[in-house]
């Protein structure tokens, strides 16, 4: 069962087998657990966000589609959706985002796998080094779910300056990234 | 409705469109350039490509104990309420009969003068929606369209996608409108629209997820 791809974990957890879910609720606990408190801070609030994006994924894993994205990006995806509506539910500003890539962690799973601990710190170096205030906006976008009048607003610039630095940091972002994968991290 | 976007336009959003915050109106307008733009569309999902990788980029953190055990006994709360709901085959007439009902409810206050001048009669006409190829569970019906006067309520049942949705309208004219649709919870969810147009002028409902893919439709009988 550890050895079983993320995907076939995911239509056993969807499907009710005891073992798989299990299996699948472990492999990536510490992943949904760790976006919900980088998000919302608050331990509790982070426990209800990724206990509910597990309901989720059992309710609509067996309607999964490959084609849409891997089952981590498609569950993160869900947990980052969830956190954001309880965000919005009971914290209307949330905290400055850079914190989001500062702070140091609390923890890390004991089978959290090198390779995407590299890619992780990877992609946190590469947004360490956009200019400041294109990370900040980039990661309002991504992680607040924030529209550029949003950003505007957050951090008291025009809306046209707001959207060209959520473009120009993600089209730096990939060209970094891009970059990292042909040199490795 | 707005007019159509270029490319370089859309290409000034793409940003936004990759990260599913670009605005409304202008998002729809976008989605339909997207559709029929191979190197639009690439462009933008290698944007989303790097905002995917944002999200796997935050340190594993090790819930407290217990909660894998906290997760299951969620599941099973909710199985039970899933028992509990009409059966599936007829799900969507039960949810659409619901999304109609509160619809015409909320009246004058919601949708305006139209929703209450346009009830229900003899010239509504009711479609199923239907799953299409890029949604989790094509072919299955995942809900319902009706039309009364110039009153379009759509309400989708299990097309297996949560989020903002859009619903693009297409005309006997061959003209398009499009709408800001529900937030599907569950996959799920209802909306009242109020059409420029008389609905009997209606040919296609489709429902579009964040990204623009069409994920269900609805076709209505010619007059």
């Amino acid at each position: 069962m550890w050895a079983a791809s993320d995907d076939a974990l995911l239509a056993g957890f969807a499907a009710g087998d005891p073992d798989a879910a299990t299996a699948f609720v472990r492999r990536f606990q510490a992943r949904v657990f760790g976006l919900a408190m980088r998000i919302l801070r608050d331990p509790a609030a982070a426990e209800d966000v990724a206990q509910e994006a597990f309901v989720r994924a059992w309710r609509h894993g067996g309607t999964y589609d490959a084609r849409r994205g891997t089952v981590p990006t498609w569950l993160l995806t869900i947990t980052r959706n969830v956190a954001i509506d309880v965000l919005r539910m009971h914290r209307p500003d949330p905290v400055d985002p850079i914190d989001l890539i500062d702070r140091p962690w609390t923890g890390r799973s004991p089978d959290d796998d090198a390779v995407s601990a590299d890619e992780g710190a990877a992609v946190r170096r590469a947004l360490r080094n956009l200019p400041v205030e294109q990370g900040r906006a980039v990661l309002r976008a991504t992680f607040y779910g924030a529209t550029a009048a949003e950003v505007a607003v957050a951090e008291g610039i025009p809306l046209g300056t707001a959207k060209t630095r959520i473009r120009t940091g993600l089209i730096k972002l990939r060209a970094s990234l891009a970059e990292l994968r042909e040199t490795g991290p | 409705m707005t007019a159509r976007l270029t490319c370089e336009q859309v290409r000034e959003i793409d940003a936004e469109l990759a990260l599913g915050t670009a605005p409304g109106d202008l998002r729809e307008t976008a989605l339909r350039h997207l559709e029929g733009c191979p190197s639009c569309r690439r462009a933008v999902e290698d944007l989303a490509d790097t905002a995917d990788a944002l999200l796997h980029a935050m340190p594993p953190v090790d819930p407290p104990a217990g909660f894998e055990s906290r997760v299951f006994a969620r599941i099973a709360a909710d199985v039970d309420t899933y028992r509990a709901r009409p059966s599936r085959r007829r799900g969507w007439a039960v949810g659409l009969a619901a999304a109609v009902a509160l619809v015409l409810a909320a009246g004058a206050g919601a949708l305006g003068h139209a929703a209450v001048t346009h009830a229900p009669s003899s010239t509504s006409q009711t479609a199923a929606l239907v799953a299409l190829e890029r949604a989790p569970n094509p072919g299955a019906r995942v809900g319902a369209a009706y039309l009364a006067g110039r009153l379009l309520v759509v309400s989708v049942d299990n097309i297996g996608y949560d989020g903002p949705c859009t619903v693009r309208v297409n005309l006997a004219n061959g003209s398009v409108s499009v709408f800001p649709g529900p937030v599907l919870r569950h996959g799920s969810g209802s909306a009242g629209i109020t059409l420029p147009v008389p609905g009997h002028s209606v040919r296609t409902v489709t429902i579009l997820d964040r990204r623009g893919y069409a994920m269900g439709r609805a076709v209505f009988v010619t007059d």
